[in-house]
């Protein structure tokens, strides 16, 4: 065992000790972290239906900084949370560069350890997100060491710098130079300026502080040129081929076919009035990411381009929006079951005959800014639930309407979901998951009244209502239930694991606190370790010892 | 006076008088075309939608007009577009600008392509300094017990003519006594926003008659689905909202469940099919008490008395025993209503619900 593993289990042990000594601050933590992983599985700080954007961002920030301030070894820790969304990391590394350590206080990780997790969340993050969020530290100056060190590894690190570069060229800038300074930025790029040669020793002294000790001794060259490309040097003789590929294209649209999308879109803007878009979605048609090959299929379709998108490569929501936007079609419907099977495979509970209640009402079209995110959402779990009856699975729907035209349910009405749930009781279901965002109207409370009877009839099959939207009046998800069924946050189908681990808290916080903890530091280790060995970075041999270590037991719902 | 008040188009007192319609109409009339729909409870609070097939397109809501301030109570509006903008009765605009909020105190109609101003306007947020700078900002509708005020002075061109009533209002919450209605809005934001968060306006919705405590309070028509959902928020929040939290405040606890929300019956519930049954039950019991007090209202005479005229549209108050408000009508047709219950009917009604004597 290496000794930082040692040093980690005796910092576990301390923590299980101070909670079993006091139940209420196992409680407390409890509390707090269940109210955090409701926020972290579903928000997107985005308007929801009934909740504006800035109520949504409130009652995200809020449940942050009250794990924060908890301990924030543990709210470090929610990082490895299978199902944490990229929204909850990307707050997660704010917070947490934005709060300096307190050298008087103990917590759960050391900064060491933290650093890691730091890293590793970097490394999660698109880099769309992790730009808007050192460009918000920019804004909000935050600008200690740690900051600057993570923000030059990030960037400067990167094997995709050259595409970056390319594509996120306003951002990097903002990004390095709050890094650096500006002083700095300016003393790099006069240095950068100059042929390798012709640089004095004090500059190349320089140049291998700020930027190259950051890289590979073979990638400074490369390194060298896109710092320098960001700040507005465009050699014309660049060795990387796509800031030539980006120099050319000012003059050849054609020479920009190594270009993303929307560079090379942003090219012919403004250098080739006269050609069209079509003409480089076309060129540029084999660079296209995931997200753009479904987002763009409308344009192509109109454009006469034929743009490959391979169904199975999105996750189900995604799919169900598709079909709303495009209609579904057989092939939608066939990666939907896959995926819906597969999902089943990793589902925490086991159930023979599956009852599901799906919630249409039209607050679950969601807000504008995420328009059917909701209903999508709650369709693939329904789909997932479906494939992991073992028996047999009944769908009731409440409230919605059938388009014609696209053939989806789309959510329409008031929320009535009383009459839904008895129906599916007749069926005599041993599991029961209500989908819905937990408003109900007509009336409000009455499926609690419902479930009240049905247990006086001796109907005890457990209920849990599964819910897709944020409340942010409600600081977590919205029970339609709160003292008889459990409510549990989803954000897909496939990353079911967070929701129960809420249902694990909820039942023996003591037991489960530490548990969580040990299981989420061993998870974030291991991943970091895998991905090493994917980006073929070296491993040390401790490292190499921890990654094929044995898993620490897996923690199941009934545990 | 009233030409200045309301436009050129306006009608003096006597000329009023003549035009007040000879026939009354009735409550119902104000309906016609609209169908009610399932009724949604939650809380002190009801709404029984209305639904209408004709969307009459003609009309949009004041959210898409640019709106500004220029000296206190001159509340001015810029329709860019090519509908023409009904500002529904008692519309207000709270900002997060450094900027005097701003009431209307009437409705009005704003044509395509114009500007208008109206200096009759109120300012809502006393010790508040600044104009409201000229933009698309988020509408509200006055807390439900300030628009009788309101209402009555709707003619009157004084800035700070709502103060004591605000005033009054906050001071019923233990908030400072002060003609800030964001000191109420915020010290109730969250129950506010739950108000919001638990009623849903339905496809093809052109209105809503509202209870509170099991008794209508209210009765709102737009033109069409899209202006009511535009217009929804801002009555279910800052009008009706406002009025549950208070209704709510005012009663015990036990006692905040009104007689139009029926439980499902706890006896002869033996099997699922009886569960089944006792939820239609109360479900169609519910109804029928929710309904049977609004029948009660349908027949009641209104009188209405025509306050302006712009583009052939006709700006109505309107007057009843029960109802105060304001409708805007094209010819027969009732384009838009907005209608509360008086000070006097409440009176009245809790005379009437006061025990009889006993000894």
């Amino acid at each position: 065992m290496t000794e930082a593993l040692q040093l980690r289990n005796q910092s576990m042990q301390r923590f299980q000790q101070a909670l079993e000594s006091s139940v209420e601050q196992a409680q407390k933590t409890a509390n707090t972290l269940e109210q955090y992983l409701d926020i972290a599985a579903i928000s997107t700080g985005r308007a929801s239906f009934y909740n504006t954007q800035e109520e949504q961002v409130a009652a995200e920030s809020n449940a942050h900084a009250t794990l924060l301030a908890v301990d924030r070894g543990i709210y470090a820790l929610m990082a490895g949370l299978p199902g944490a969304s990229d929204r909850s990391l990307q707050q997660i590394l704010q917070h947490l560069l934005d709060a300096p350590r307190q050298a008087e206080q103990s917590y759960l990780l050391s900064e060491d350890e933290e650093a890691t997790v730091l890293a590793w969340i970097c490394e999660q993050l698109p880099i769309t997100r992790l730009l808007k969020l050192f460009v918000s530290m920019r804004q909000a100056r935050v600008n200690n060491a740690r900051a600057r060190k993570l923000i030059l590894r990030s960037i400067l690190g990167s094997h995709r710098l050259p595409l970056w570069c390319t594509r996120y060229r306003k951002k990097l800038r903002l990004a390095l130079s709050h890094a650096w300074g500006q002083r700095m930025t300016s003393i790099l790029c006069a240095i950068l300026k100059k042929p390798e040669d012709a640089r004095e020793k004090h500059e190349k002294r320089i140049l291998q502080q700020q930027v190259l000790r950051f890289a590979p001794a073979h990638k400074a060259a490369s390194l060298c040129e896109c710092v320098s490309f960001l700040f507005g040097n465009e050699a014309e003789d660049a060795k990387e081929p796509l800031l030539r590929s980006y120099h050319e294209a000012k003059s050849s649209l054609e020479a920009g076919r190594l270009l993303p999308y929307e560079t090379l879109e942003g090219l012919r803007s403004t250098y080739h009035k006269d050609r069209t878009s079509a003409e480089v979605l076309e060129l540029t048609k084999k660079q296209l990411t995931d997200g753009q090959k479904i987002g763009l299929q409308r344009k192509a379709e109109e454009s006469q381009v034929t743009v490959e998108m391979d169904p199975l490569r999105y996750d189900a929501t995604r799919l169900y929006l598709y079909a709303y936007a495009r209609g579904m079609t057989q092939e939608i419907r066939k990666a939907l079951k896959q995926k819906a099977q597969e999902a089943a495979g990793l589902f925490p509970i086991q159930a023979d005959r599956v009852g599901i209640l799906v919630d249409a009402s039209a607050s679950m079209a969601g807000h504008d800014s995420q328009a059917l995110r909701p209903i999508a959402t709650s369709l693939a779990v329904c789909d997932m639930l479906q494939e992991a009856a073992r028996i047999e699975a009944f769908v009731e729907i409440a409230g919605g309407r059938v388009d014609e035209q696209t053939q989806m349910l789309l959510p329409e009405g008031e929320s009535s979901l009383a009459m839904g749930l008895i129906r599916l009781l007749k069926k005599g279901p041993d599991t029961l998951f209500i989908l819905s965002d937990g408003y109900e109207n007509a009336p409000a409370g009455r499926l609690a009244e419902v479930i009240e009877q049905a247990r006086k009839l001796g109907l005890k099959m457990p209920i849990y209502q599964l819910s897709p939207v944020v409340a942010a009046e409600s600081a977590g998800v919205r029970s339609l239930a709160p003292t008889q069924i459990a409510t549990l946050p989803i954000n897909a189908a496939h990353q079911m694991g967070l929701p129960f681990f809420k249902a694990m808290l909820q039942q023996e916080p003591q037991k489960a606190l530490p548990l969580l903890c040990t299981e989420l530091w061993c998870g974030l280790q291991k991943k970091q370790l895998a991905q090493k060995k994917r980006t073929n970075k070296p491993l040390a041999s401790s490292e190499t010892a921890e990654l094929n270590a044995p898993q620490p037991p897996a923690m199941s719902a009934a545990s | 006076m009233l030409k200045k008040l309301f436009g050129k188009n306006a009608k003096t007192t006597d000329e009023q008088a003549q035009s007040s319609k000879a026939s009354e109409p009735t409550l119902a009339a104000l309906l016609h075309g609209l169908k009610p729909g399932r009724m949604q409870s939650v809380g002190v609070m009801q709404v029984i939608p209305l639904l209408g097939e004709i969307d009459d397109d003609r009309f949009a809501a004041p959210d898409k007009a640019r709106v500004w301030t220029e000296g206190y109570g001159n509340l001015n509006f810029e329709n860019k577009g090519e509908q023409t903008v009904l500002v529904p009765c008692h519309t207000g605009y709270i900002v997060e600008e450094a900027a005097q909020d701003h009431a209307m105190a009437h409705a009005a109609v704003i044509p395509p392509k114009k500007k208008e101003g109206f200096k009759t306007a109120m300012c809502i947020q006393q010790t508040q300094g600044g104009y409201i700078s000229s933009g698309e900002h988020k509408m509200m509708i006055l807390p439900y017990a300030l628009r009788e005020s309101a209402h009555e002075k709707r003619q009157v061109e004084t800035f700070n003519k709502l103060w004591s009533d605000i005033s009054a209002w906050n001071k019923r919450f233990g908030l400072s006594e002060m003609g800030n209605l964001v000191l109420f809005t915020k010290h109730f934001q969250k129950q506010l926003d739950e108000f919001v968060a638990e009623f849903e306006c339905l496809p093809k919705q052109q209105g809503a008659i509202i209870l509170i405590g099991g008794e209508v309070v209210g009765i709102e028509r737009a033109p069409s689905s899209d202006f009511f959902k535009s217009v929804w928020s801002a009555l279910i929040r800052e009008c009706y909202g406002s009025e549950a939290i208070a209704y709510s405040q005012s009663m015990d606890k036990d006692a905040i469940i009104p007689g139009t929300r029926v439980p499902l019956r706890q006896e002869g519930i033996r099997s699922l099919d009886d569960l089944a049954q006792a939820l239609e039950e109360a479900e169609a019991k519910e109804e029928e008490i929710a309904r049977a007090e609004v029948r009660r209202l349908l027949d009641l005479p209104i009188q209405t008395t025509q306050e302006s005229t712009t583009q052939g549209l006709d700006i109505e108050t309107l007057q009843s025993e029960t109802f105060l408000g304001q409708l805007i009508r094209d010819k027969e047709r009732v384009c838009y209503a907005s209608l509360f219950l008086s000070k006097q009917a409440r009176r009245r009604q809790a005379w009437k619900d006061a025990p009889s004597f006993s000894i």
